[in-house]
C-alpha cells in the first residue's frame, strides 16, 4: 500500500462486505479518498454526527432509512453540513422514491451493479465539486 | 510449453497449504461471492480460487469450469505462485510459455489468464485468486487494483479473520 497524503473524508454507507471492502482498498490505492466504511444507516448517523465529511456515497437499499438520513443531511442536522455532495447507489427500480431522491441533489445517481471505476469515476467528480472546497 | 516450476520453499509451501485445511472442503459463500465479484467486475468468464497442491492445483472456488482440479504442471496459476505481485499473460497463444499449454490449445481455450497470489498466514504463496477469457485482453489500473483487494479478501477467508462490521 502507498504512504497517503491527506486524502478527502468520504462516508460511504454500503452492507455489502465485498463490495464495500473493494471500494474501500481501491480508492486508497489510487490515493482517491479516504473512505470511512458503515455498513448501515444507523452506524453511519454517530460518525456524521462527530466527523466533518466531504461527500458521502450511500446505498440506498430498499427501505426508507437512507433517505430519510439524507433528508436529514440536506436539513443540516450534522457536521458535514446541508450542501455535502452526495453520491447514491440505488437498487433496479426506485421508481417509487425517484422523485424524493431528486429533491435531495445527490450529484450522482448509480443503479446497481455497476462497476468499481464507474462509481470511482464519480467520487472523483465529487472531490472536485465545489461544496468540497475550502 | 514451460512446466511450472516449483518455488525454492516448495516444502514449507504445501506445509503451510494443508495446514489451513481447506483443500477438498466443500463449497464456501466466503470464497464464492468473491469469485462471482471479481467475475463481474472484471468481466471475465472464468475465475477462481485456485491452491497449488504438489501435483494438482484445485479450486475452492470456481465460476466458468466444471473440473475442480487441473494436474499442476499445466496451471497458469504455479507459475504465478513464483512471484508475490500480480501474474498477468495478455495474450498466451503469442507466449512462449503458455502456447502449446492445452488450456490454451483445447478446454477452456484460455487467452488470457491474471492471477494475483494469494498467502499462508505465514506468508507462504499457496495458489492464486485468477480471472481468464477467452480472448485476449488487458485490464487498466481499476481493474488491477480490484483483483489485489480481491485477493486481500481472499487471504482473509483464508485466514479465518472474521468480517467483522465496522
Amino acid at each position: 500500500m502507498k504512504v497517503s497524503a491527506v486524502l478527502p473524508a468520504v462516508l460511504l454507507v454500503e452492507p455489502q462486505f465485498v463490495l464495500r471492502r473493494t471500494i474501500v482498498t481501491v480508492a486508497r490505492e489510487l490515493q482517491l479518498v479516504e473512505f470511512h466504511e458503515a455498513t448501515s444507516v444507523a452506524r453511519a448517523m454517530p460518525a456524521l454526527v462527530s466527523k466533518r465529511f466531504t461527500g458521502m456515497v450511500i446505498d440506498l437499499g430498499d427501505g426508507p432509512e437512507a433517505l430519510q438520513m439524507l433528508e436529514q443531511v440536506r436539513s443540516g442536522a450534522f457536521a458535514c453540513g446541508a450542501r455535502i455532495p452526495v453520491i447514491a447507489m440505488t437498487p433496479e427500480s426506485i421508481a417509487s422514491r425517484a422523485a424524493l431522491l431528486e429533491s435531495l441533489g445527490p450529484v450522482s445517481v448509480l443503479r446497481k451493479p455497476f462497476k468499481i471505476g464507474q462509481l470511482l469515476e464519480s467520487v472523483r467528480a465529487m472531490a472536485e465539486h465545489p461544496s468540497t472546497k475550502p | 510449453m514451460t512446466a511450472a516450476p516449483i518455488p525454492a520453499n516448495e516444502r514449507e509451501r504445501l506445509r503451510a497449504l494443508h495446514d489451513l485445511l481447506v483443500l477438498d472442503t466443500p463449497p464456501d459463500e466466503k470464497f464464492d461471492r468473491v469469485v462471482r465479484f471479481a467475475a463481474e467486475q472484471l468481466d471475465m468468464p472464468i475465475a477462481l480460487v485456485s491452491l497449488v497442491d504438489a501435483h494438482r492445483h484445485w479450486f475452492k472456488s470456481r465460476i466458468g469450469v466444471t473440473s475442480t482440479e487441473f494436474p499442476r504442471e499445466i496451471a497458469f496459476c504455479a507459475h504465478a505462485i513464483m512471484q508475490p505481485d500480480l501474474f498477468v499473460v495478455e495474450d498466451a497463444q503469442a507466449d512462449v510459455r503458455f502456447a502449446d499449454n492445452p488450456h490454451v490449445t483445447g478446454g477452456p481455450r484460455v487467452r488470457f489468464y491474471a492471477g494475483a497470489p494469494l498467502s499462508a498466514p505465514g506468508g507462504e504463496r499457496i495458489g492464486t485468486l485468477c480471472v481468464l477469457d477467452h480472448k485476449p485482453r488487458s485490464l487498466d489500473v481499476v481493474e488491477l487494483a480490484t483483483l489485489e483487494a480481491l485477493r486481500e479478501l481472499v487471504n482473509d477467508a483464508l485466514a479465518g479473520k472474521s468480517e467483522e462490521e465496522p
